[in-house]
């Protein structure tokens, strides 16, 4: 039995120094474990802070590297530290602590008295009557209120940043930069996908032809594809080999159309049945194949093999450039790609061998143009209705020439410039604003508007006069302005196109006006 | 009897004498604990009162429940300092010899009434002085010493000031309480009736006696204080100087000097007792901040402005307090 005398509360008096300075450990305790959370929760400020502050920048565009695997230790380390420091230099005094209790939970100061009594080992009659006393009421209060956690402004701002974060990284404020990467490489990924899907499509039409053996540009398109396909390179190292490999076939074109064009002369083809002499560099494929039928017709027999060779390569080198551009514009536009192109591309293949039955009715599905080939996604003025390029074309081609086709296919080609100018001004890679290249077959502003039909047409007699002709058209296009159905802005735009199909004030008496 | 006993006989000692009071006097718990207060810390008070409020017969009835010798002195303009500390008289022995024999004053007594001090002439209040701040008197050369507990208990007609003489400061700031005396509220004035206009009898018991007072005075001075609760009243002092950087601005405007140490020593002291009375074995502010008004509303002097318009020093305590509970 405990012979020593106890105090109101119960509490033996002997032990009192013992059992107060037990109590003054566990608040020690507490007070430990409030200062890692709050290092904890400022650690997660800074960190947060930064991080938000980050993503800013890189949507700003200020902020070059891409947060990795180093960017996120450094920042812990940092936010970590500093929490420390702040935590160190904020540090509040145990006797300031128990004072703020004493206040708190009204305890008339007897364990901060208690406490200095204690640590300075101060004389006193009442010293342990005090610490014994202070014992006592720290032993009826709970823990948690001693040292309470309090929700503070702190942690307000902490789920603040926290939801901005996330958002910022999920993309609802700004493109992720995470998920832009992704994007990046499925785009990369899918045009890989598109160029295999291109060469399959194309050794599927050697195979019903197989005198074609394969051609080096099949192999380096396969190449390419492994390449884009390469995650282990660099975004960047990727978009680059594309536009290179569209420089590449450019050039190869251009020197190809100087060949075609010097065998053309030494073949002794000089005048062709056409209103200007053919850019052979700017001819597609619809009108390659029109040349070599008008060659064939020409010379009352098949063109020599090397031109034929050449015209088959500028053809197929036609195809690839446009695959080419339009992987470019798709990677320039942040949509998929795999669904229409994929399509698309086999089409092409598909298209390809028959030619012949070629109708102008595939004009109506977008992404594909009458040879079955890539044309802009966006229609332009010449593909959508009421177009008088491709409109007027159409309902008019079988009456003023064999050759409208080819006009078809140039007003084509002439829209999708227009397109392009409203919608995508250039063919620019968003991650390689230097590397991108002009592609060719997307006109500039000039040839928005100024629209050069060359027309290549057979050798016949002509039912009707080219004035008549002109005559009626003039009729026809001033009575329409005449009657106001053609908006103001419009007219100016209409005229121009008359102008462009080859009138002009000093050598054409049909001028339009 | 330990010292855990102790601090509990002071308690039920308070106890005993509140309800002892409570027989003759209604109301005024504060003034009763205020002077317990001042009893155990061996100061003197100084009430403060309009006529009719009890004054004389709280410090009375006091003297009985304490059985302290009991002195009253009414001070009058004509009243010298002779009458209160007492005067040589010739006196002749069997054979002839003449001699002076001190005949003793009121002022020998414990507990000393000083009724309306302030109608005395300052010489007469200045004989006060010494006893109450060294519990002695000299006369004739010869000193005197004071049975202890003494204890001055002067009252003071807050209304009525013509013909009277304001006490000096020095004199002032000897008092370790100001007390006042409010007017009971309607209750108390029915108690009041209910005691004095019927049949009302009582007796008033000796509670405690001059041994247990001054062994519990020996107790006040061993009570603890923390440094933040020093720290804290000497802030409170040093903020009722005008000239103190900390000090409230309409300390500043209206007071003309602030309170001296005994102010300082006077919280400390009676926040002591106040930890006592509570039963426990510490200081705290709450002790320091229930005494802050009568240890130094006394000790604020208000200058021309301040006395014009009248402040009262009681709000400015309170201004101090509030200012520093901010910081």
């Amino acid at each position: 039995m405990n012979s020593e005398p106890l105090n109101p509360y119960g509490v033996c008096i002997v032990s009192a120094e013992t059992l107060f300075i037990s109590q003054i450990t566990k608040i020690k305790q507490r007070l430990a474990i409030r200062a890692v959370h709050r290092i904890s929760l400022n650690a997660a400020l800074i960190f947060l802070a930064v991080s938000t502050f980050y993503f800013i920048l890189e949507i700003a565009g200020l902020a070059a590297n891409k947060p990795n695997g180093l960017w996120y230790f450094v920042t812990s380390a940092i936010s970590l530290s500093s929490a420390v420091f702040i935590g160190i230099i904020t540090r509040s005094n145990l006797l300031n602590v128990l004072i703020d209790i004493d206040q708190r939970l009204k305890l008339q100061d007897r364990l901060s008295t208690a406490y200095e009594y204690l640590k300075l080992k101060k004389k006193n009659a009442f010293a342990e009557l005090l610490m014994n006393d202070a014992a006592a009421r720290l032993v009826q209060i709970k823990g948690r209120q001693l040292v309470p956690a309090r929700f503070s402004l702190r942690h307000l701002l902490l789920v603040f940043l926290l939801l901005i974060n996330i958002l910022l990284y999920s993309g609802v404020l700004g493109s992720s930069p995470s998920n832009a990467a992704i994007r990046e490489s499925k785009k990369i990924e899918n045009a890989a996908k598109l160029l295999k899907n291109y060469t399959i499509s194309r050794m599927n039409n050697r195979n019903v032809r197989p005198s074609k053996p394969q051609s080096v540009y099949s192999k380096k398109l396969e190449q390419l594809g492994d390449t884009l396909n390469d995650r282990l390179k660099p975004v960047k190292q990727r978009f680059a080999a594309l536009d290179d490999s569209l420089k590449e076939v450019q050039g190869e074109r251009a020197r190809l159309a100087d060949e075609l064009a010097a065998r053309l002369v030494s073949a002794d083809i000089k005048d062709l049945p056409t209103q200007k002499i053919p850019d052979l560099a700017n001819l597609s494929s619809d009108q390659l194949e029109k040349l070599k039928g008008i060659l064939e017709r020409n010379l009352n027999n098949p063109p020599p093999d090397s031109i034929n060779q050449n015209i088959e390569s500028l053809q197929e080198l036609d195809g690839i450039e446009k695959l080419l551009s339009r992987i470019i514009d798709d990677l320039n536009d942040d949509r998929n790609v795999s669904g229409v192109a994929a399509e698309s591309i086999i089409n092409e293949g598909r298209s390809s061998q028959s030619k012949d039955t070629l109708d102008d009715s595939s004009d109506v599905r977008p992404g594909l143009n009458s040879n079955g080939q890539f044309s802009a996604r966006h229609p332009g003025p010449a593909n959508r209705s009421g177009n008088p390029g491709s409109g007027k074309s159409q309902n008019n081609g079988d009456d003023l020439m064999d050759g409208m086709e080819l006009q078809e296919g140039n007003a084509t080609s002439a829209g999708r410039a227009k397109a392009q100018e409203v919608n995508q001004p250039v063919h620019e890679l968003e991650t390689n604003p230097s590397g991108a290249i002009q592609d060719r077959s997307a006109s500039s502003p000039a040839k928005t508007y100024l629209i050069h039909i060359r027309a290549l047409t057979d050798v016949g007699e002509a039912r009707l006069k080219e004035e008549e002709v002109f005559q009626t058209y003039r009729k026809e296009v001033e009575g329409i302005l005449q009657k106001e159905d053609i908006p103001l802005n419009y007219r100016e735009y209409i005229k121009n196109y008359f102008i462009s199909i080859g009138m002009n004030t000093e050598e054409n008496p049909h001028e339009f006006k | 009897m330990n010292l855990n006993e102790e601090v509990e006989s002071v308690r039920q000692n308070f106890a005993l004498i509140g309800n002892e009071l409570a027989k003759i006097i209604v109301g005024q718990k504060i003034l009763i604990k205020h002077l317990f207060i001042c009893l155990l810390c061996g100061g003197h008070a100084l009430i403060e009162g309009v006529p009719g409020l009890g004054k004389t017969l709280i410090v009375r009835s006091l003297s009985k429940i304490l059985d302290l010798r009991y002195s009253r002195i009414q001070f009058t303009p004509d009243l010298m300092p002779a009458d209160i500390l007492g005067t040589n008289i010739v006196k002749e022995d069997g054979r002839g010899n003449r001699f002076f024999e001190f005949y003793k004053g009121p002022i020998f007594g414990q507990l000393i009434l000083a009724d309306e001090i302030n109608r005395a002439s300052p010489k007469t209040q200045s004989a006060l002085l010494e006893a109450m701040q060294e519990g002695k008197v000299t006369v004739f050369g010869s000193q005197y010493i004071l049975e202890p507990p003494f204890m001055v208990l002067a009252t003071q007609n807050p209304i009525e000031m013509e013909g009277t003489y304001p006490l000096p400061e020095a004199q002032i700031d000897r008092f370790f309480f100001k007390l006042k005396i409010n007017y009971p509220n309607q209750d108390e004035l029915h108690k009041i009736l209910d005691k004095t206009t019927e049949d009302y009898h009582y007796k008033l018991s000796r509670v405690i006696g001059a041994d247990s007072i001054l062994k519990m005075k020996s107790l006040v001075k061993k009570v603890p204080v923390a440094s933040h609760i020093k720290d804290f009243t000497t802030r409170l002092v040093l903020a009722s100087h005008p000239d103190n950087e900390h000090a409230p601005g309409r300390i500043k405007e209206y007071v003309l000097f602030g309170a001296s140490p005994r102010g300082v020593q006077s919280l400390i002291l009676a926040g002591k007792v106040s930890a006592l009375i509570d039963g426990r074995y510490n200081v705290a502010l709450e002790d320091i901040k229930n005494v802050a008004k009568p240890a130094l509303r006394h000790r604020m002097a208000l200058n021309i402005r301040g006395e014009t318009e009248g402040v009262d020093t009681d709000e400015l305590v309170e201004e101090i307090l509030s200012n520093l509970e901010d910081k």
